[in-house]
């Protein structure tokens, strides 16, 4: 089966679409593996997540879903795959922002939050809408979405399979930035443009590295990592100040 | 005692100012006087503390040219990639101090608050910063990252988007901003600012936990 995620670069910058028109549905879990997404992004200082066309993702496609899920032993082994992938997006060290319009439901939106932020134009819409097939989300969207709203919000989404729009998604802080439908991407390149430019890959390797760890480890050894970072890059400068 | 910082205790609030004017830069001999202070302080005494810069600003920071040059001495003696300065371990156990004490610690902020500045400032239970006030975590334009607990505290305080445009862009910003980012807790015409910290901190001193921050910052309403 072909894969669906396309890889462009704009200056530094790596672009990841997923293309598999009109609504992108996500074929299989593992659609990129996780030594291709380290080898694409190894040179970029940052990285955008979009989808081809007017959607970003409606998420699995049922059709190859149900077929998958004839072999147990398969499916886990691809939902696995999935779930690295998109641990390792969320671990990149380098800024990694979903760009999402249209539509973002399901995988689409487990995909997107596991970028760092999400960029969402005004036609967004989003949604688990696991539960109407008695599914649940299974590549990590339950605990990332508890790490952004509350679990009364979250009940909302997971249990009901509410839609939510763009204005909504912001105040429950699953979007971070809200902007028209026909600025979106140029708008993103933007934002990822000024926290990169300027900037050695070394220090966005640290700076991401660090706001990384705050995720998973105590204050204590979050600090700690940092300031083992800070000698390190101390240690190599040459700049005479 | 010391020179680059001065403590004085009024009516058991503590106000400890930083004392290298015109800038309070962050040298060695700094964070040495405040590794000093912090081992040797009884909390007992006091009910809390007021952190401010004597003259116009809080402080611009660190003496960087004095710490890059201890920090390469050391690479040199110690190439091990894993071992990292003590002096440097030790500054953060110096600013993780005062976010440690069970007491209010609030940061009076006037004039520019950059770099460790901000990062002495973040580890302070409040910050109230003067009208004028100019802030920012610099670092990534010298090829550096803040390195005392600015990016995690940053990130507890803010949002991520902001988060991450201040630590790499590396911009300053106004208190105004601070503000609206979350990231001072109050914004006050600076010539006001530390009798007001000081009044505020009384009130608050008994029975004090952080936990209730946003009922506290209602008095100032």
């Amino acid at each position: 089966m072909e894969k669906i995620a396309h890889w462009t670069t704009k200056e530094d910058i790596g672009i990841l679409t997923l293309k598999n028109p009109p609504q992108n549905f996500i074929k299989e879990p593992d659609f990129l593996s996780t030594e291709r997404l380290l080898e694409l992004t190894k040179d970029v200082k940052g990285m955008l997540i979009t989808g081809f066309g007017k959607h970003f993702s409606a998420g699995a496609d049922l059709q190859s879903l149900k077929i998958l899920s004839q072999n147990k032993e398969l499916l886990l082994s691809k939902l696995t795959y999935g779930n690295e992938l998109l641990k390792c997006i969320e671990e990149l060290n380098i800024p990694v922002i979903a760009v999402v319009n249209g539509i973002c439901f399901g995988a689409g939106l487990e995909i997107a939050l596991s970028a760092h932020l999400r960029i969402v134009a005004k036609n967004s819409l989003f949604a688990f809408p696991e539960i109407n097939h008695e599914l649940i989300p299974g590549l990590g969207g339950i605990i990332r979405l508890l790490e952004n709203i509350t679990k009364n919000e979250a009940v909302q989404l997971l249990l009901k399979g509410d839609v939510i729009d763009a204005e909504k998604a912001l105040s429950l802080h699953i979007a971070d930035d809200l902007v028209p439908a026909a600025t979106l991407m140029e708008h993103a390149i933007q934002r990822i443009k000024r926290m990169t430019d300027c900037r050695s890959t070394e220090v966005i390797h640290c700076i991401m590295q660090a706001i990384n760890n705050t995720r998973k480890m105590t204050r204590d050894d979050a600090i700690a990592a940092e300031t083992r970072m800070f000698c390190e890059l101390a240690a190599r400068t040459n700049q005479i100040f | 005692m010391y020179t680059t910082i001065h403590w004085t205790i009024e009516d058991s609030v503590g106000r400890l100012v930083l004392t290298n004017p015109p800038s309070n830069k962050m040298g060695i001999l700094f964070f040495d006087e405040l590794s000093d202070f912090t081992h040797k302080l009884d909390t007992k005494s006091i009910s809390a503390i007021v952190i401010s810069g004597k003259g116009r600003h809080f402080s611009y920071g660190a003496e960087l040219h004095e710490l890059l040059n201890l920090m390469q001495s050391n690479a040199r003696d110690n190439p091990d990639r894993n071992h990292y300065s003590p002096f440097f371990s030790e500054n953060i156990s110096s600013f993780n101090f005062f976010y440690k004490l069970q007491i209010p610690v609030i940061a009076a902020i006037r004039g520019v608050c950059l770099g460790s500045a901000l990062e002495m400032a973040m580890h302070c239970h409040f910050r109230f910063c003067g009208e004028n006030s100019v802030l920012g975590l610099p670092e990534a334009s010298y090829n550096l990252i803040p390195g005392c607990g600015g990016i995690y505290n940053l990130l507890n305080l803010t949002s991520r988007l902001t988060a991450l445009e201040l630590l790499l862009h590396g911009n300053t910003f106004s208190a105004q901003q601070a503000l609206q980012w979350n990231i001072a807790d109050a914004v006050m015409p600076s010539k006001t600012i530390i009798d007001k910290a000081i009044n505020f901190a009384r009130k608050i001193a008994t029975g004090y936990s952080i936990y209730y921050k946003k009922d506290y910052l209602k008095l100032l309403q």
